[in-house]
C-alpha cells in the first residue's frame, strides 16, 4: 500500500486515483480551482433520441464514485508551492478552506442551508453532486470566524483550519493530470470571437446546451468552423487535436435534433473518424440535413443584413454565406498552471505544449500530455495506473469491500485466474503478454499456423486452434478447443476475442490492376519499368471511412512509392484522418515528398481498363466530374465494411453492432467489455485499428481483467432474479432476451434459472416472461404500483 | 378525450439513469401531480403495468429511458420503446385515446430535457386530459 | 406447438356485452409460449376490459385467472371457483382449450380470446411458422424432413406448381418459401434426388381432417 500525489482533478486524475483507489491505494488529489471534475463540468450530454458517445455521462459517474472513496481525498483550491523529489517525494502545498471530505459527506446540503453568506453552491450533474465555495464571499476569507458550514455538518465532512493552510504530502509517485485550456479563439482576430457577437467557441456551446435547446434564439443558422487553432503552422500548431469533429458534429446533431429548422452548416479541412460506426454517424447527419463545407473561413463580419458574414475559400476563388451564429472548435492547447507544475515537477513540454516527464516517480496523463477525449482519457488514466502500478512501489493489499446494507446475502462465488485470448494478432498478443506479466496463466490460440514474433514464454501458444464450443460463465468458463492434438478441454475465468476482421464485405473486385493495399508496393515492383512517369493511385474511403490506421498504411505506402524514381502516386479520399500527432507529421512529408491527394465527394468508381485504371469522381473543387488515369490502384480494405467472425460471435453469446463488429457501440462497454460479463473484445474484431490506440484498449482490458480476476472470488450480492419454478414453462424468452446471458436452464429442476455473478439485475428478462414466472426482488408488481396518494382503495 | 378523474398523479416511469435527471430538475414545481416510479432499467417495464396505473386512475404515464445505445443494459431502453407502442395502440384500440403514454429518451445529465418534457406533458394534461 | 394471435379487441368486447362477471383465463402451456394467452397476456386483456368499461361507463367485475392448461380436464380443478363465480368466461387458450373448457362447464358461456394459427414453431422471438398441418400420415421421410402437405400452399405431393419462383411461393412470395424449392435443396444436399422421382399417389386425406373429427384410442395405455 503506497500513497499517490494526483495533480488536477479532472477526468483523467479522477479515473487514475479511482483505480489506484480500488487496488488499495491511498490518493491524494490536488485540485488548483475550486471544483473537481475539470472540463467534463461545462459539457452538455450530447445524445438526441440516441446517444452519441461523447462520454460525459459515464465521467460524470466515474467522478461520483471517486470523490466518495475513503482512500481519496480531493482538496479543491489548492496550490503547490514547493516539490522536493529526492529519496521520496514532498510536496507542500497551500489549500483554501473550507474543505469537503466527501468519503463523509451526506449530501445533505445543511452546509448550504447554514452558510450565513451563501456562499456554498450545490451542483449536481448525473450521479455527480459536490458542493463549490465563493471564497470571495466566505466570511472565514474575510478574517471573519465563521464555521457555520462545519459546525452544521452532521456528518464531519467540513474541514477549516484557518481560511488558508499549509501542508506537506509525502508520496511514492505523483501523477500529473492537469488537463488543457481550449485554444484562445481570440488569437483569431478575423474569426470574430469576443469581437462579435453570437460567435462562440465549442465549450461555450457545450455550456449553453446543457441548459437550453439553442445558442440564441430558435431555428438559427449556425455554423461551425472546424480547426481553430489545430492543423495550423501558422499558429506553431501542426497538429490534430483530434476531439473537436467529434464534438462539434455531435453539438450539430443535437441542436438540428431539438429544432429542426435549425440550419447548420460545419466548414471542415478533414472529418476525422471518431466512432467504430461513423459512417452510419456521418450519414445521420448527411441525413438531417446538416451541410459540410470543405474550407475554412478566413474573415468573419457583421454583414449588412446583420448575420455573420463568412468569407470561404473556394477552389480558387473565394465564397461568402451569412450566418446567425458560428461555433469556432477550438482545439487543445496547454493548461494555464502548465508551465508552473512542469517547472515545479521537472516535466518536459514538446513544440506544442504537451508534457512528459523524464523522472521515474513522476507520471503524466491525460490531455496535458496529448490531445484525447473523455473516454480515451479514462482509458490512459487506467494504463497510466498500470504503468505506475508496474513500478513497484508495494503491491497494494486488496481493500476489504465493506459490504453496503443489504437485505440479500451475499455469496462467494470462486473463480477461475485461467485467460483465454483468441487471436494472435497485435491486440490478442498485447493482452497475452500483459495478463502474462500480472501472474495469470494464459492461453493464446489461433486459427492460423503463425508463428509471433514477440517473446510469449510462459503464455500457452496453441496455433492452428479454434474454439469450439464453450459452457459456463464469468470466472467458470468451459471450453473445447480443437487443436493440431485433437479436442482439448479448458477451463477458463475470463475470454478475451481479439480475432481480428474477416474481409467478407469488399465487394470491390480486385484483380488485374486494381489490387489490394497491402500488395500496392510489391505489384507496382512487378511491373516493367517504363520511360516516362507513372502514376499509381490510392484510393480510399471506398464504402465507410477510413480509419487512422488505414490512412497510416495508405501514407506510408504512398511516401515509399513516391520515393522511388519515375512514379508519381495520387491519394484519392473523402478526408485524410489524421487524428494523431504522428499522423499529421505522416500526412506532411508525404505531400512534402510529392504525393498528390485528391479528396472527392459522392461516389468514386475505379475500373480496370487492361491497360491500367480508370479513376471517376466528382471534384468538390472544380465542381465537375474528373477522370483520371493510373497504372494501377490500390483499394484499401479499411474502406470497405468488414466484419467479425460472426460464428465465434454465436459461439461466444456476444453482440456487436450495426456493421457486424464484435461489441455494442454502447458507451458503457468502452474500450473492450461485451455484453457478456467475462469476455472483452480488443481490436480491430471490434472496429479499432489503429495500433497505438489498440495497445491503450489492450492495457485497458488487462486491467479490468486483472481488477475481476485477482480477488479469486467474485462477491455476488443475490439480489438477482428469481424464476418461479411452478409457473416457469421453459419457453426459453428469458434466455433469449437477457442480454448479459445470465439466465440458463436448470434440468433438474424443470426450470429457467439466473446465474447469480452474470445476473445485471436489470429486470428485462421479467419484462418479457410471457407466463410472469420470473420476479427481480424488490420490483415486484404490487412494489411498484404502491402508490403515494393510495388511499386504501386499491 | 373526456375527463378522467382530477384525483391522482401522473406517472412517471424512469430507469435509475434517467430518474438521476427528473432528481436534478431545478423548479421541483414542475414535478408536482407527478410520481415517480423508478425502476432498475426501463425494459423491467411491462405493458400490464401500464394499463393497471392508468386503471388506478393515474391520468398519464411518462417513460423515461436512457438514450438508444445508452442503456446500461443495452437493450432496456428498446423493450420500452416497443411495450409503450403497444400500451398506446392498446389505448386506441379500447376507445380511451392513444396519446396517454408518451416515452423519452433522456440520459441523466439532462435535467433541462426533463423539465422540457414535464412542461409539455402537464400542457396536455391541462390542455384536455384532466 | 399450437400457435395463436389474440382476437380484435373490439371482437372479444362485442361478446361481452352485458356481462357482469366475467372471468379472463389463460392457458399456460402452448399459447404462452407464442405469448397470445399466458399470464401476462390475461393481465394485459382484463385491464384493457376495465377501462374499456370505465370508459364506456359500465360495471363489470373481471376476474384474471392462468391455468397450467385447458386440454386437460384436472387442471381446470384450481380454477373451479372462479369459472362457477363468473357469468361469461373469456378462454385465452387455443381452439382445443375454448372447447374442452366449455364442455366441462355446461351452462357456462365461453368465448374465445383466439385465433388459432397452426402446429408451429419459433424461428426467432416474436416470430413463428407453420411446420405440422396434422395429416395423420406423416411422409416426412420421403421428402427429407420437410413437408409438402405443410409447407406447399398447395399441398402438392409431386413437386412444385408453376407458382415457384426465385424459390419463393405465389401464394405470398414476399415471406413465404417454395415448399418443393425447400424440399428440392434438402434432397440435393442430401444426395437423394432420385428419391424425388418416385411418383406419390392423390393422398387419402381421410386421414386428417377430411376423415372427419380426428380421435386416438390406445388400449394399451387406457385405464
Amino acid at each position: 500500500m503506497s500513497k499517490f500525489l494526483i495533480v488536477g482533478a479532472g477526468i483523467s486524475g479522477i479515473s487514475a486515483a479511482e483505480i489506484l483507489a480500488r487496488k488499495g491505494h491511498y490518493v491524494e488529489i490536488i485540485e488548483s480551482t475550486g471544483a473537481i471534475g475539470g472540463k467534463v463540468n461545462g459539457y452538455a450530454c450530447k445524445a438526441t433520441d440516441s446517444c452519441s458517445r461523447c462520454g460525459v455521462c459515464i465521467a460524470n459517474t466515474s467522478l461520483a464514485g471517486a470523490i466518495r472513496n475513503s482512500r481519496i481525498r480531493t482538496r479543491t483550491s489548492a496550490t503547490i508551492n514547493k516539490v522536493i523529489n529526492n529519496h521520496s517525494l514532498d510536496v507542500w502545498i497551500e489549500q483554501k478552506n473550507p474543505q469537503i471530505d466527501y468519503s463523509k459527506c451526506s449530501f445533505c446540503d445543511s452546509c448550504v442551508n447554514s452558510c450565513p453568506v451563501g456562499c456554498i453552491t450545490k451542483t449536481t450533474r448525473g450521479e455527480f453532486t459536490q458542493y463549490i465555495f465563493d471564497h470571495e464571499k466566505c466570511l472565514l476569507h474575510k478574517g471573519k470566524a465563521c464555521s457555520q458550514c462545519l459546525e452544521n455538518c452532521p456528518s464531519g465532512a467540513v474541514e477549516i483550519n484557518g481560511a488558508v493552510s499549509d501542508m506537506k504530502i509525502s508520496a511514492a509517485a505523483a501523477l500529473i493530470a492537469i488537463g488543457h485550456e481550449n485554444y484562445d479563439a481570440r488569437n483569431k482576430v478575423r474569426l470574430g470571437y469576443g469581437r462579435l457577437e453570437n460567435v462562440f467557441t465549442g465549450s461555450d456551446v457545450e455550456e449553453i446546451l446543457s441548459h437550453q435547446d439553442y445558442l440564441y434564439r430558435s431555428g438559427e443558422d449556425v455554423a461551425f468552423i472546424q480547426c481553430v487553432g489545430s492543423r495550423d503552422p501558422e499558429a506553431g500548431r501542426n497538429f490534430c487535436s483530434s476531439v473537436c469533429c467529434s464534438y462539434a458534429l455531435r453539438l450539430a446533431r443535437v441542436l438540428k435534433y431539438r429544432n429542426k429548422d435549425t440550419k447548420i452548416t460545419i466548414y471542415y479541412i478533414d472529418i476525422q473518424n471518431f466512432d467504430k460506426t461513423f459512417t452510419a454517424f456521418r450519414n445521420e447527419l448527411e441525413g438531417m440535413g446538416i451541410d459540410f463545407v470543405r474550407g475554412i473561413p478566413f474573415s468573419v463580419e457583421r454583414g449588412r443584413t446583420g448575420k455573420l458574414k463568412v468569407l470561404v475559400p473556394d477552389g480558387g476563388a473565394v465564397s461568402s454565406a451569412e450566418h446567425d451564429a458560428l461555433v469556432l472548435s477550438t482545439g487543445i492547447a496547454p493548461a494555464r498552471n502548465s508551465d508552473r507544475i512542469a517547472d515545479l515537477f521537472h516535466l518536459d513540454s514538446d513544440e506544442s505544449g504537451f508534457l512528459s516527464s523524464p523522472e521515474k516517480n513522476i507520471f503524466v496523463t491525460g490531455t496535458c500530455s496529448k490531445p484525447l477525449s473523455i473516454l480515451d482519457s479514462m482509458t490512459a488514466a487506467g494504463e497510466a495506473v498500470r504503468f505506475i502500478s508496474g513500478c513497484g512501489y508495494g503491491e497494494a493489499e486488496i481493500p476489504e469491500i465493506t459490504p453496503h446494507e443489504t437485505a440479500f446475502e451475499v455469496r462467494d462465488i470462486p473463480l477461475r485466474r485461467d485467460v483465454l485470448v483468441i487471436g494472435a494478432g497485435p491486440a490478442g498478443i498485447c493482452t497475452a503478454s500483459a495478463l502474462k506479466l500480472m501472474g495469470y496463466p494464459v492461453t493464446l490460440i489461433d486459427k492460423n499456423n503463425i508463428k509471433p514474433e514477440e517473446d510469449l514464454a510462459g503464455v500457452d501458444f496453441i496455433t492452428g486452434s479454434e474454439l469450439v464450443s464453450l459452457d459456463g460463465s464469468v470466472g467458470n468458463f468451459i471450453a473445447d478447443i480443437k487443436t493440431p492434438r485433437g479436442i482439448m478441454n479448458f477451463n477458463f475465468g475470463v475470454i478475451v476475442a481479439a480475432t481480428g476482421t474477416e474481409n467478407n464485405g469488399n465487394t470491390v473486385s480486385k484483380k488485374g490492376n486494381i489490387v489490394s493495399l497491402d500488395r500496392l508496393g510489391e505489384a507496382v515492383s512487378a511491373r516493367k519499368r517504363r520511360r516516362e512517369a507513372s502514376a499509381v493511385a490510392i484510393v480510399l474511403d471506398l464504402e465507410i471511412d477510413e480509419t487512422r490506421a488505414s490512412t497510416e498504411t495508405a501514407l506510408k505506402t504512398a511516401l515509399e512509392i513516391q520515393e522511388r524514381e519515375r512514379y508519381q502516386v495520387f491519394i484519392f479520399c473523402k478526408d485524410m484522418r489524421v487524428a494523431s500527432p504522428e499522423l499529421e507529421r505522416l500526412y506532411q512529408s508525404s505531400r512534402d515528398s510529392g504525393v498528390t491527394i485528391i479528396k472527392y465527394s459522392g461516389r468514386l468508381s475505379v475500373e480496370d481498363d487492361g491497360s491500367g485504371v480508370i479513376i471517376e469522381f466528382d471534384d468538390p473543387y472544380l465542381n465537375r466530374r474528373v477522370v483520371v488515369q493510373c497504372i494501377i490502384a490500390g483499394i484499401s480494405p479499411g474502406g470497405i465494411p468488414q466484419k467479425a467472425d460472426p460464428a465465434l460471435m454465436k459461439l461466444l453469446g456476444i453482440t456487436g453492432d450495426c456493421y457486424g463488429q464484435i461489441q455494442e457501440n454502447n458507451v458503457h462497454l468502452f474500450p473492450a467489455g461485451t455484453n457478456r460479463p467475462g469476455v472483452f473484445a480488443l481490436g480491430s474484431c471490434r472496429g479499432e485499428h489503429f495500433g497505438p490506440q489498440i495497445l491503450l484498449d489492450a492495457g485497458a482490458a488487462a486491467r479490468s481483467i486483472d481488477e475481476l480476476i485477482a480477488p479469486g472470488i467474485i462477491k455476488v450480492e443475490l439480489s438477482n432474479v428469481v424464476v418461479d419454478q411452478d409457473k416457469c414453462i421453459l419457453c426459453l424468452t428469458c434466455i433469449r432476451s437477457c442480454p448479459s446471458r445470465a439466465m440458463i436452464i436448470n434440468s433438474e429442476k424443470g426450470c429457467a434459472q439466473s446465474i447469480a455473478e452474470v445476473c445485471q439485475k436489470c429486470g428485462i428478462c421479467v419484462g418479457e416472461c410471457p407466463a410472469k414466472a420470473i420476479v427481480l426482488p424488490g420490483y415486484e408488481d404490487t412494489k411498484i404500483l404502491e402508490s403515494a396518494d393510495d388511499a386504501g382503495n386499491y | 378525450m373526456p375527463e378522467i378523474t382530477k384525483t391522482r398523479k401522473a406517472v412517471i416511469f424512469c430507469c435509475e439513469n434517467s430518474s438521476l435527471a427528473v432528481n436534478a430538475v431545478k423548479d421541483t414545481r414542475l414535478l408536482e401531480g407527478f410520481e415517480q416510479k423508478v425502476l432498475p432499467c426501463s425494459g423491467k417495464l411491462e405493458v400490464g403495468l401500464i394499463l393497471k396505473c392508468l386503471e388506478r386512475e393515474h391520468p398519464f404515464i411518462l417513460v423515461l429511458a436512457c438514450p438508444l445505445d445508452n442503456c446500461k443494459y443495452l437493450k432496456g431502453n428498446m423493450r420500452a420503446r416497443k411495450r409503450v407502442d403497444l400500451a398506446n395502440n392498446i389505448c386506441e384500440e379500447i376507445g380511451i385515446g392513444g396519446g396517454r403514454v408518451r416515452m423519452d429518451y433522456v440520459s441523466s445529465l439532462d435535467a433541462h430535457k426533463v423539465e422540457r418534457i414535464l412542461k409539455e406533458v402537464r400542457e396536455q394534461i391541462q390542455g384536455g386530459l384532466i | 406447438m399450437i400457435t395463436a394471435v389474440q382476437k380484435p379487441f373490439e371482437e372479444i368486447y362485442q361478446n361481452i356485452k352485458g356481462i357482469e362477471k366475467l372471468l379472463v383465463l389463460g392457458c399456460g402451456s402452448c399459447v404462452t409460449v407464442c405469448m397470445a394467452g399466458g399470464e401476462k397476456e390475461v393481465e394485459i386483456l382484463s385491464s384493457s376490459i376495465r377501462l374499456a368499461n370505465r370508459q364506456n361507463g359500465l360495471s363489470m367485475e373481471v376476474a384474471e385467472g392462468t391455468i397450467e392448461r385447458q386440454c386437460d380436464r384436472e387442471f381446470f380443478d384450481s380454477a373451479k371457483k372462479m369459472i362457477d363465480e363468473a357469468d361469461a368466461v373469456i378462454s385465452m387458450a387455443c381452439g382445443v382449450g375454448v372447447q374442452f373448457l366449455a364442455e366441462e362447464f355446461k351452462g357456462k358461456v365461453v368465448f374465445p380470446a383466439l385465433n388459432t394459427k397452426f402446429y408451429g414453431a419459433t424461428d426467432e422471438q416474436g416470430v413463428w411458422s407453420e411446420r405440422c398441418a396434422g395429416c395423420g400420415d406423416c411422409k416426412l421421410t420421403d421428402f427429407g424432413g420437410i413437408c409438402p402437405v405443410a409447407r406447399c400452399s398447395k399441398s402438392l405431393m409431386n413437386g412444385p406448381c408453376g407458382g415457384s419462383s426465385e424459390g419463393m411461393c405465389e401464394v405470398d412470395p414476399e415471406t413465404t418459401p417454395c415448399g418443393w424449392q425447400l424440399i428440392f435443396d434438402r434432397m440435393k444436399e442430401l444426395g437423394q434426388l432420385e428419391k424425388l422421382e418416385k411418383t406419390h399417389p392423390p393422398v387419402d386425406w381421410s386421414s386428417g381432417r377430411d376423415g372427419g373429427p380426428g380421435r386416438i384410442i390406445r388400449e394399451d395405455v387406457k385405464l
